[in-house]
């Protein structure tokens, strides 16, 4: 059994470049100097504001307020205001093998969904010291047809909540978005989503040892309060310099260390963008040959009107069902009042109007 | 001095490598050493150690990025002093000698068997780590390769504290999935 300590003694044996450039690598461009005087400045106000509303969850955009301040530090009005005009209160319990699920919340838009999950467990099980991963698909469902959207895993470290009851235990599921086109075609305001929970799996914390699985179907349907739809930044192609590291992840042929560190033109035909995340595709020769989900590297950010930056976090890259394309996926760290947002960043410079 | 040239120095067999190796290195091999074992006094012997087996490895090996490979028998050399002495905490100085005297009494096999997985599995956290976005694999690193507190991190990132332990949270999420992909996720 794989123990802890191999794993500390397997990253110390990461490449040699990677290790001299986490420590004396050059800076990244992140504007951190305005991020971090603005965190500073902030810091005792996130601080009480983020105390408060872990303590009072009571409002449905309150939870979700909470988890964009744990990943992003910061949230201004407007971002708080669009987390209150978009949160939707759903509050459907189901049980199944005695472990009752309710979907307390979703927040979405045409490309992302966050929902907040209570779990409650018998009296007796204690959750207050064990893990949980829990595995789901969610689907469309729009007049009268039914489409498979995707599926994900949610893992405890995500970002849960173990403060109510000793048998509960609250988490988040994240998914990313991509209505077929037929669905447009139809009638999206008539969309209904359909969440799907089928498994369960518990560890202790204290026991590693002990485990237990369930697996059943919670499954849940609920309609969006309003869908911000997707806004296209590109009238024509662009090529823009990807970052230094283009590797694929479940590649078992990559050994190509002379890979590490390349750069390449990525030629973009569509950037879509929403407030919480954004969906580009890429046209790329290769793209046939490359894994199906695969981790990639390169930066980008979102410049406000008034200076601020809303960090890009790239969730991977996938083939495109069509030939020598493949689509990526990046959600933001803070959600982005479009009508304020400025321009779209990457890391080589190439800066995109958003409005 | 480049390090091109204090390689050169070991190769030719000059203790001047040594002096060289301290001026440049010698805090970087004592950050790295502390941050493991939290000892000034163990930290400091764990340097010299390290400049015995730089003075050992070479001139059988020419590294190109010397920092690192150095670095790296100075992390080996931590971590082992750590679990000798979380050893002798256990059971008393006598287990870690035990333990060192059995250990010549497992099977070859099984000690090949082990050495394989142990190799695979640190080609896979390799082509892992390589994977990840240039910032969050540098964060990655000061983590788990340096073993640099959050609060060190948050001063060598400019990132906020929760903006640090979330990215951390990240990458340990995607090593989860991208270790049970690969087949080495031992759920039991």
């Amino acid at each position: 059994m794989m123990k802890p300590e191999d794993l500390l003694y397997a990253v110390g044996e990461v490449n040699d470049e990677a290790v001299n450039d986490a420590r004396f690598g050059e800076p990244v461009r992140h504007g951190r100097g305005l991020r971090r005087a603005v965190t500073i400045a902030l810091a005792a106000a996130l601080l009480l504001a983020m105390s408060v509303t872990v303590v009072a969850y009571v409002g449905a955009g309150d939870w979700f307020k909470a988890f964009f301040t744990h990943l992003n530090s910061n949230l201004t009005q407007g971002q708080q205001q669009f987390i209150d005009d978009s949160a939707v209160e759903i509050g459907e319990s189901i049980t199944c093998e005695g472990y009752t699920l309710t979907l307390e919340s979703v927040i979405m838009d045409s490309q992302r969904l966050y929902a907040k999950v209570v779990i409650q467990a018998p009296e007796d099980v204690d959750l207050k010291t064990a893990r949980c991963d829990m595995y789901y698909a969610l689907y469309v469902e729009v007049k009268g047809e039914k489409y498979y959207i995707g599926r994900g895993g949610s893992i405890d470290e995500m970002y849960t909540d173990r403060m109510g009851e000793s048998n509960v235990l609250t988490m988040m599921i994240e998914q990313f978005i991509k209505l077929p086109e037929e669905v447009y075609a139809k009638d999206p305001g008539s969309i209904t989503y359909e969440l799907l929970v089928g498994n369960l799996n518990f560890a202790s914390i204290l026991e590693p040892e002990k485990t237990w699985t369930l697996e059943g179907e919670w499954n849940f349907c609920f309609q969006p309060k309003y869908i911000q739809s997707a806004k296209e930044l590109l009238d024509e192609p662009i090529s823009i310099m990807m970052g230094d590291v283009d590797c694929e992840w479940n590649s078992k042929e990559y050994s190509d260390p002379q890979k590490y560190g390349k750069t390449w033109m990525a030629t973009l035909q569509s950037i879509q963008i929403t407030p919480m995340g954004m969906y580009a595709i890429c046209e790329r020769p290769d793209a046939n040959e490359r894994g199906l989900w695969y981790g990639y590297g390169n930066y980008a950010r979102v410049v406000m009107d008034d200076g601020t930056i809303v960090d890009v976090r790239t969730l991977g890259a996938s083939k495109s069902s069509e030939e020598y394309y493949e689509e990526w996926f990046y959600d933001f760290l803070a959600p982005v009042d479009l009508s304020k947002a400025d321009y779209l960043e990457f890391e080589d410079g190439t800066k995109i109007p958003i409005n | 001095m480049e390090d091109r040239d204090i390689v050169e120095l070991y190769w030719q067999r000059s203790e001047h490598a040594l002096e060289e190796t301290a001026k440049k290195y010698g805090k970087y091999f004592f950050t790295i050493a502390n941050n493991i074992l939290g000892s000034s006094e163990d930290a400091n012997e764990i340097v010299n150690d390290t400049y015995l087996g730089a003075w050992n490895s070479m001139p059988e090996n020419r590294p190109t990025v010397l920092s690192s490979y150095l670095g790296k028998i100075t992390r080996r050399l931590a971590i082992k002093r750590l679990e000798a002495r979380e050893a002798d905490k256990r059971g008393g100085g006598e287990v870690s000698l035990v333990l060192e005297e059995l250990s010549g009494c497992i099977s070859a096999g099984q000690s090949v068997e082990r050495e394989l997985e142990q190799a695979e599995l640190s080609s896979a956290i390799d082509r892992f780590v390589m994977s990840l976005p240039l910032t969050e694999r540098r964060v990655f690193l000061c983590r788990y390769w340096y073993l640099d507190s959050i609060s060190d991190i948050v001063k060598s990132s400019g990132f906020s504290q929760s903006k640090v332990k979330s990215m951390l949270h990240r990458t340990r999420k995607k090593l989860k999935l991208y270790l049970e992909k690969e087949g080495m996720y031992d759920e039991t």
